[in-house]
Formats: structure tokens, sequence, C-alpha cells
């Protein structure tokens, strides 16, 4: 498979200022990667340098083979592009700002957006500065989708979009992806992501923390265990044990959270006459926190 | 914008067709204006009392001497430092050259749009004067009156460009605007000084002013050489916004 995303070493510092320090990146077409790290952590400085909006101090970017600055034309008719901080031109209502758009695009007409439009349910002749900022980002997302594009870059894309407007943006995500189109979005929250990316990368202080698939993550994510035992149990047969952790006892039953094999838990717990099993969802955001504050190990 | 230029269009007309009522004082005029020093006739255009009265004289010191050069100016400057500086300051700059175009060809499209707005404010000049001197049949050829208009649109592209070319290595509007308006008073008060500091005079072919006004376009039409200066030095501003503008990193 063709790689739509690729850097290597990409670092960038704004003087003395960190942005983001040996980057290495590999992002698979038609692959829907959510780009994940804590505010100021590189992810726009590294969304920005793939645009040729920043200039690396080094290291080298590709967009689908294409070279940022030598190719920058080539490289940007494929991308759609939703900025991290949307400024529109308010003057304009949102027919004239996609345009416009559609002009520097070299469109003959305005592609998709009057579809992407109404499924979002945007009134495209309203002025632009008179939308709250839920229409306004709707404006953004068209203009990024409106060109069908190869490649689509979603900085932070669901801020300000109501619930159901959240629905549909996932299944503009998921058609791109049924198209073999690629999808790069970043978040600072993990529940933005969750549920429409493949792979997910974490980046904290400008260096990647972690690349995986969201299924690993999630395998290797604490949960919280609860067993119920048919007479109380004593805490300390459970506090030692590996992979276990934060482990409270309520009478007869045990709660703890486990990370990684219950094997060791259920083996202790099966000296015991276990009457049920209460294993609640595997938590991400936990996992995810220990990522941003630097706690979890890389490997 | 179209009020802007709309109003500097009704003011010439006014001014211009004032000119009639003007003349029939102008024993008057005379007695006061000698009491005025000289270097405050030279600052609306005035060499001497007698010039003031003869068409081209007359509009220079109520229009063209003043009140165009800084109408073009204000508006060359203030388009200049929002093409860039402005648009990045917005934000909006992001949107724009996520698109598939060259930094260049934005630079280019931003000089055509200052420049046809200059263009619009000088046809506007134009035709203001025209219409007044028209209306009180005053003694002005009407190509020379189109020469000094679009000398006055060169001055403004040439400030314009400034404005542009610091806007575009910066990214602040700010600092664009104070640049080019400073460079444009300091130039202004050379060329205003100029006839009566001695000093200065050697300093007065160096800015702008000189190349807009120093052959009166009113009286000999458009200076050929004296517009390829203004044309150049706008040039060199496009060069240098265009080569700043493709180095830099944008900001957020």
């Amino acid at each position: 498979m063709t790689v739509a995303i690729h850097t290597e070493g990409l670092t960038k510092f704004y003087g003395k200022e960190r942005g983001i320090v040996d980057l290495d990146l590999d992002v698979d077409q038609g692959e829907v990667f959510g780009y994940l790290g804590p505010n100021g952590a590189g992810k726009t400085t590294t969304i920005r340098l793939l645009l040729d909006l920043l200039r690396p101090t080094r290291g080298t970017s590709r967009v689908l083979g294409k070279h940022p600055y030598f190719d920058g034309v080539g490289v940007r008719s494929d991308i759609g592009y939703l900025p991290g901080e949307l400024a529109l031109y308010g003057n304009l209502s949102g027919v004239q700002m996609l345009t416009y758009i559609a002009n520097l695009r070299k469109m003959n007409d305005l592609g998709d957006a009057p579809q992407v439009a109404e499924r979002l349910e945007l009134d495209l002749s309203r002025q632009i500065g008179d939308l709250s900022s839920g229409n306004k980002q709707k404006v953004g997302l068209v203009q990024a989708f409106m060109h069908h594009p190869k490649v689509l870059i979603l900085d932070e894309p669901t801020g300000g979009l109501d619930p159901l407007m959240q629905q549909e943006f996932y299944r503009l995500v998921h058609e791109a992806k049924e198209d073999g189109r690629t999808v790069f979005l970043s978040s600072h929250v993990l529940s933005e992501v969750e549920r429409i990316a493949d792979r997910v990368g974490i980046i904290r202080e400008g260096k990647m923390v972690v690349v995986e698939e969201l299924d690993t993550l999630k395998a290797r994510a604490p949960r919280r265990l609860d067993l119920h035992f048919a007479s109380p149990i004593p805490a300390a047969a459970f506090e030692a044990l590996p992979n276990v952790e934060d482990v409270s006892v309520d009478d007869a039953v045990v709660s703890c959270r486990v990370v990684g094999s219950v094997h060791e838990l259920i083996k202790t717990a099966a000296r015991f006459e276990v009457t049920n099993v209460v294993s609640h969802e595997a938590d991400l955001e936990e996992l995810f926190l220990q990522y941003y504050r630097g706690e979890a190990d890389a490997s | 914008m179209i009020w802007w230029i709309a109003g500097s269009i009704g003011y010439l007309v006014a001014i211009t067709a004032t000119y009639t009522f003007f003349v029939q004082q102008q024993s008057a005029y005379e007695s006061l204006l000698a009491d005025y020093p000289d270097a405050l006739l030279a600052m609306f255009g005035v060499e001497s009392g007698a010039a003031l009265f003869s068409p081209d004289g007359y509009l220079t010191s109520q229009a063209f001497g003043w009140l165009v050069p800084l109408l073009t100016l204000a508006l060359g400057i203030g388009v200049g430092a929002a093409a860039v500086a402005g648009e990045e300051e917005a934000g909006t700059m992001d949107l724009l050259l996520a698109l598939p175009v060259t930094r260049t060809y934005v630079i280019l499209q931003k000089l055509g749009a200052m420049f046809v707005l200059v263009l619009l404010l000088g046809i506007g000049v134009f035709t203001g004067t025209a219409v007044g001197a028209v209306a009180v049949d005053m003694d002005i050829s009407m190509v020379n009156l189109a020469a000094a208009s679009f000398s006055g649109v060169l001055l403004g592209m040439v400030f314009g460009t400034l404005a542009l070319a610091v806007g575009a290595a910066t990214g602040k509007r700010g600092l664009s605007l104070g640049v080019a308006s400073g460079v444009a008073l300091v130039a202004f008060l050379i060329q205003t000084l100029a006839p009566i500091v001695d000093w200065l005079e050697a300093a007065h072919p160096l800015t702008p002013f000189y190349y807009y006004g120093d052959h009166q376009p009113l009286v000999n039409g458009l200076h050929w050489g004296h517009a390829g200066v203004l044309i150049g030095l706008s040039a060199f501003f496009v060069l240098v916004a265009t080569f700043t503008f493709r180095r830099r990193d944008i900001s957020v």
C-alpha cells in the first residue's frame, strides 16, 4: 500500500522554542489516522509543515510522495485542509467564499460542497460573519471536502459541532475511507477519534510517544473488574498480584483495576467460590492520560 | 471604500467649481498671502502668490499638491498592509495558502487588486476635477489632468507596495502601516521644505514625491522618466515582498 503521509526526522523549532522533534510518521492510503496529544504538543505544527505553511528546521516530509515545498501546488491540490484555528472571510456568504476557493482550486463548479453542506444542515447563502461558531466550523469542513481530496487533513474537526452533526461528520469520514481516501485528524480528546480511527499516534512535548492500532491500545488499557464471591474475602489475597492495582474489598465483592493479562487474578480468584465477574469497558481514556503525563512506557 | 472614493470626487468637484469665485477675490487673497510664511505656502504646493491664481496653481494648492497624494497614499498603504499582514493576522492566510497556489501568485493577485483600487481612486480624482473644471470653464488640459491623476496613482502604488513588502516580510500589519506612513511623512516633509531649506534641496530627488509632482504634470503632462522611476520603485518593493514572503513561516 502506498504511503499517504510520510515524515522522517521532521523537526521544527520556533527560535529556541520547541515545535516538534525528530518526528517519524507513516500514514497509509485509505487509513483514518487519529493524531492525539495535549494542547501545545505539536499537532498543529506537524500539520502546517505538511502544507508548507511552515518550513522545517530539519527532516523531510512527503504527501503522496510529493514534497511540500518543491511540489507545493501538487501537494496542496491533493489535500483538503481544515485549520485548527479556523478563520474565514466574514464579509462573504458561504457560497461566495466557496466560489472563491473553487476558483483558486481551478474547479468548474462547487464540487461536493452543496451536498456536504446539506448533510451538515448548513445554509450557504448566509453571511459567514453572522454564523455561530459551529456553523463556521461546518463551512470549514465543507471547503475541506468540496474537491473530493485524496488526503483530508483535519485539525480538531468536531470542535463546536453538536452531537448530531458529529455523527454526520463521522459518516463523511467513513465514506472517505470506503473510497480509499486518507483521513488524518488531530484532536486533544480521545473520544473524538476513538470511533473512527484505525490507528492513533500520540504526541507529547513535540515527540511521538506511541503509534498503534486502536484495538491493540485497547488491549493494553486498564480495565476495572468486579469479582463477586459467595462469602467475604480477605483483600490481602489480591493486593500483591501482578497487573492488578487499586484493589478494594466490599464484603464479598473485590473490585480492582487490571492492566494486561488477567491470568494471575483469575487463578487467585478461582481458589474461592466466584459467583460473578463483571468487566467494565477498557479505560482507554486513562491510558491516554498516562501517555499525556508521560507515565506509560512507549513500548 | 466606495463612499470614500465618492466623497473624494465630491470634494474635488466642489473645490474645482469654486475656482471662479476664488479668482474674483484675487486681490483680497493676494494681500492675505503676502503675510503667510513661505514654508506654509510651500506645504500646499504654492511657490509664489501669483501662481496660485492660474488654473494649475489653484488645482495644485487645493488638491494635487497634498490632497490627491494623501488619498492615493492612504488607500495604497491601507490595502498594502491588509494584503498579506492583515490577512495573516486575521488568520485567513492559512486557508488561502493551503490551496494549490504559490505564494508568488498570492502576492501578484494582491498587487493586482491594489492597483485596481488605487486606479479607481485615480479615475475618481480625474473625473471629479474634470467635472468641476468643465462646470466653471477652467482653462486646463484634460490630458494633463489625467497625467496628474495618474501620477497620483503611481505615487500611491509606491507606498502601497512598500506597505505590502513590509507586511509580506514580517506578517505584522501595524508595523507595515507604521513604516509606510512614516516614510511617506518624511518624504512629504522633504519635498515640501526642499524649496526653502538649502540642505534639503539635495535630498528632494530621493523622495517619490519629486517624481510625482516636480515637473508639474498639470502644466507639462506626464514625464515618462519620472513615471518610470515610480513604477521601478513599486516593482522593487514587489520583488522584496515576493522574495521575503516565499522564504518564511506563516504565523497562526
